[in-house]
């Protein structure tokens, strides 16, 4: 490494290792922090009781139980259902939408769909699942203004259909950032080589299809990225919405981990689901990384 | 038939008209140039020939059929662009095939045509790289290759070499002008480099803020350049334009004295016809190119104009020496031959043929014909 470096880095070895102390504190902390949880998933630690002091290595039994005991599957399949149609459905393709009709919109129209979508980003995921909240449950907004003028039984709209909900609330949440990325990327589209394939014969939808989609691949790949991992690993606006409820309906790999980590207090096994989504989202993320890579 | 007609097109943006009212009848076949200053709508122009700019008032006809709200594709028409505008995740090969694609072409004749068009324009032996793997000249064949495999009634060229370096801008500018012999379309292209548009052009049209102001043979356009703007705007060095007042002698001749002491106490002979006489005591525009000028020597003619100045500055290009008098606005360019013996601060005579001169009025700033080269 050394050898590539700027030549006046070479000369200075007190500065080279000055400059290092970010990085190495940075990837020391992931590796010890990786590390601990790692050792303690082989463990039988808790959180309280006799276990929380005179602990044992237990072998692979945390991991056996993953696919053995109720649970970890049924929130690995909540966590998909819940990414797949809110990241990669709800805020990836309402983002794209949004960003291509906007983006040729007059200012006021644009303008104002666009503070709605960011306020709904920028609000706090507590404040949020408040709001969603008082919006479905019995005597809430949709209550009192749809259901009871219309005389339709009064329901608890979150307890009825709480993953949709869930997800709706995240797409809410989370599609600002796609339109801003997709923003980006759409302007990054020179206007003559749209206008080329227009004279080429190509409708809007053949534009986007075989233009601009494969244009800005890399931009889709990125925000997938981003938006498929921080969904996987999504807890607060959940966890203040439901709690992981009814049941285990809404109950994300996140909360399953807080469930059985802070409730249950079994740490060993709790370190072993979060060691496997740490392994689920790696695998992602080589994914994305790969339709990252630009054909040679 | 005309190939391309416009008939009085305007363009507005809200309430601020662009474009204002341009009659122009392309033949067949012809060559034009659009040439004019930045911001005179002959980019404009041409995308609303293009169909990607509606057209606010008058008509667009191609080939005796009004375009005006026909869609672009059906048009007739291929339009090559200044940033070449390939599409950047296709092969050479695909970037030229896609118009046909679109058009349901069959994909032998696809196979054909997109290998005729690449191989007249060398690029058989890049037909399968992307465009990031091509040179600017290259890439701009492609773009040209993109334009001639749908076999267009009408080409359109937008700025086409702006982004070459000079050497390669002349090889595509011969490039484009065989183009032009082999296939019998029409081409329309703009461009703000005169070279281009008087090197290319059949026939020129000169715009300026919209307007049209004239539309001519380059010929024309150089020797009997239709206003002041165009005399000013075509040719570089520019025609040296340099007031004065049309005079009458005492034995009734007509002659132009010059306004700018600086080269002296000068009389031009007019012709003595009534377009001038009916001038005497104007004000007009006396326009002089800088390579009808000469240096003046002991045997000059004595039937030639002289004018006196001092050179402030001497340009050396090569082929030429180009003189610079600058007086205290404007200036004056005179074109010499590489050997002329001139030097910045000498003070000398140049002579020219007064039957070769531009006249224009002061006021309307258009020319007055019946002018001495008429």
């Amino acid at each position: 490494m050394l050898a590539s470096a700027h030549p006046w880095l070479k000369r200075d070895w007190p500065l080279l290792v000055c400059l290092s102390i970010p990085a190495i504190l940075a990837v020391g902390l992931l590796l010890y922090m990786a590390g601990w949880v790692l050792v303690m998933s082989f463990t039988d630690l808790s959180l309280f009781g006799r276990k929380a002091t005179e602990w044992s290595f237990i072998g692979l039994e945390n991991y056996e139980r993953l696919f053995t005991r109720r649970g970890f599957l049924e929130s690995l399949w909540v966590t998909v259902i819940f990414t797949f149609f809110s990241s990669i459905i709800g805020q990836n393709i309402l983002g794209f939408v949004l960003a291509g009709t906007l983006r040729n919109q007059p200012g006021l129209l644009r303008s104002s769909i666009e503070s709605a979508v960011i306020l709904g980003w920028v609000l706090p995921d507590v404040v949020a699942a408040f709001l969603w909240s008082a919006t479905f449950t019995p005597n809430g907004l949709v209550d009192l203004a749809i259901l009871q003028p219309l005389s339709i039984e009064t329901r608890n709209l979150i307890n009825d259909h709480p993953l949709l909900i869930v997800i709706l609330a995240n797409i809410w949440k989370g599609t600002a950032w796609s339109y801003i990325l997709y923003s980006a990327a759409l302007d990054s589209v020179p206007r003559e080589v749209s206008e080329a394939a227009k004279v080429d014969g190509a409708t809007p939808m053949q534009r986007m299809f075989f233009i601009t989609l494969p244009m800005i691949k890399s931009h889709i790949a990125t925000n997938c990225l981003f938006i498929t991992i921080g969904s996987f690993v999504y807890f607060p606006l959940i966890f203040a919405l439901t709690g992981g409820g009814p049941g285990t309906k809404t109950q994300v790999l996140s909360i399953f981990v807080y469930n059985e980590s802070f409730s249950v207090g079994k740490l060993g096994y709790g370190s072993a689901i979060s060691v496997a989504m740490l392994i689920i989202v790696a695998i992602m993320s080589i994914f994305y990384v790969r339709l990252l890579r630009e054909p040679k | 038939m005309s190939g391309v007609s416009l008939r009085n097109v305007r363009k507005s943006y809200g309430n601020h008209e662009v474009i204002h009212g341009i009659d122009l009848e392309i033949d067949p076949g012809d060559f034009i140039v659009f040439v004019g200053p930045s911001g005179c709508g002959k980019s404009t122009l041409l995308r609303m020939i293009a169909g990607l700019e509606g057209i606010t008032d008058g008509t667009i006809s191609i080939e005796g059929n009004v375009v005006n709200d026909v869609p672009s594709p059906q048009r007739g028409i291929s339009m090559v662009f200044q940033s070449y505008a390939l599409y950047p995740h296709m092969t050479v090969q695909q970037n030229m095939a896609f118009g046909l694609k679109l058009r349901r072409t069959p994909i032998e004749r696809i196979k054909e045509t997109v290998g005729a068009a690449a191989k007249s324009l060398q690029l058989d032996s890049y037909i399968d790289r992307f465009p990031k793997a091509l040179s600017g000249g290259q890439r701009q064949r492609v773009a040209i290759g993109r334009a001639i495999v749908r076999e267009p009634k009408v080409f359109l060229f937008d700025e086409p070499l702006s982004n070459l370096d000079a050497a390669l801008r002349n090889q595509t500018r011969i490039e484009i002008a065989r183009l032009h012999r082999s296939m019998d379309a029409t081409m329309i292209y703009v461009t703000h480099d005169q070279i281009e548009a008087l090197t290319l052009a059949t026939k020129i049209a000169v715009l300026k803020d919209g307007v049209l102001q004239q539309f001519a043979t380059p010929d024309e356009i150089y020797n009997r350049p239709a206003n002041v703007f165009v005399a000013g705007f075509m040719g570089a060095p520019p025609m040296n334009l340099i007031d004065g007042t049309i005079e009458e002698t005492a034995d009734g001749e007509l002659h132009i004295r010059l306004a700018r002491k600086e080269l002296g106490d000068v009389l031009i002979p007019l012709k003595n016809v009534p377009e001038h006489r009916k001038r005497l005591g104007q004000p007009v525009v006396f326009g002089l190119r800088p390579e009808a000028i000469s240096l003046a020597a002991e045997s000059s003619d004595a039937s030639l104009s002289k004018i006196e100045c001092k050179i402030d500055y001497v340009e050396v290009t090569g082929a030429d020496r180009i003189t610079v008098c600058d007086f205290s606005e404007g200036r004056m360019f005179a074109r010499l031959p590489a050997g002329a013996d001139v030097s910045e601060g000498d003070q000398v005579t140049f002579h020219f043929n007064a039957d070769n001169i531009s006249l224009f009025d002061k006021d309307t700033g258009l020319r007055i014909e019946s002018a001495q080269n008429a």
